[in-house]
């Protein structure tokens, strides 16, 4: 297991801010969406027996339908478990030198990255729509100067209060690191330069 | 046509896969969660709650399955519904 005191590749003197998940709209969704799964095949057998019908007391169908729910409810626990693991895999991580995503990816694709704080350019949080502001969740886009993809706070709590203290720590640690954006910002202008 | 005819339990096979499949897909989450979590007690509980949840579904189907007399033979026309099998064999 990851402890967020013993992080991979910790500095000593790094400790850690912030350690974020999606919202838990998410998971709620999650819940609801398998609670719904689970009625269905009640609701089904209800009708069934509300409209006389003979089905279920066949000698081949009756075993045959029970099975088929056996293997439907087999099923549905496992969308259920695989959806919990994505929400509960997906997490992120801000510390005072850096920022640590960790996201998977279905069963067998994870994804590990770090961002150095003084690598950022730029923090931008967005909330749309009316049950985002509601709520107040939404996402965070960390971007930096060089040409990899921005890092994205995929539906975290309070979106603006996380882009504040991401703001100040990245400039405590371009105060005692230096500016890295503005290097790579160089570097690149350089490259494109040259033929 | 009535020449035809097969053990019930035959259908156990398809269904022994799909239980398999589960119980592996289940295990590697289990798997996931145990080695990637963050080291917290909200883990231990989602761990425990994966365990429990599982072995509640698993003790329903269980129960169900074991309701049916699955040395029963069936013949072609009673596969055919509403052809008025008379048996009651259903397990809920």
């Amino acid at each position: 297991m990851i402890s967020l005191k013993n992080l991979p590749n910790q500095e000593s003197g790094e400790v850690t801010i912030l350690f974020l998940r999606r919202y838990w709209l998410d998971l709620a969704g999650a819940f609801f969406f398998t609670l719904a799964m689970v009625i269905v095949p009640f609701a089904l057998y209800g009708a069934i027996r509300l409209g006389h019908l003979t089905i279920l007391e066949q000698p081949f169908w009756g075993p045959a339908l029970t099975l088929l729910l056996g293997c439907y409810m087999l099923v549905v626990a496992v969308i259920a478990m695989a959806q919990i693991t994505d929400y509960f895999l997906d997490i992120w991580i801000v510390t005072n030198e850096r920022v640590i995503n960790i996201e998977q990816q279905g069963l067998f694709n994870r994804t590990v990255s770090e961002l150095r704080l003084n690598q950022v350019q730029d923090i931008t949080s967005e909330t749309n729509g009316f049950l985002e502001t509601f709520l107040t969740y939404g996402n965070v886009y960390i971007q930096t100067a060089g040409e990899r993809e921005r890092f994205v706070f995929k539906d975290i709590d309070n979106p603006d209060d996380v882009k504040l203290t991401l703001s100040k720590l990245v400039a405590d640690c371009k105060r005692r690191r230096g500016d890295a954006s503005l290097e790579q910002e160089e570097q690149q202008t350089n490259h494109a330069i040259k033929p | 046509m009535s020449a035809f005819h097969f053990p019930l339990w035959y259908l156990l096979v398809p269904f022994a896969a799909v239980l398999l499949a589960t119980t592996i897909y289940m295990f590697f989450n289990i798997y996931h969660i145990a080695k990637f979590g963050m080291q917290s007690f909200g883990t231990t509980v989602v761990l425990l709650l994966y365990f429990g949840g599982y072995l509640v579904v698993l003790a329903v189907v269980g129960i169900m399955i074991g309701n049916v007399d699955w040395h029963h033979t069936v013949t072609l026309l009673e596969i055919l519904p509403f052809s008025g099998g008379s048996t009651s064999t259903f397990g809920i």
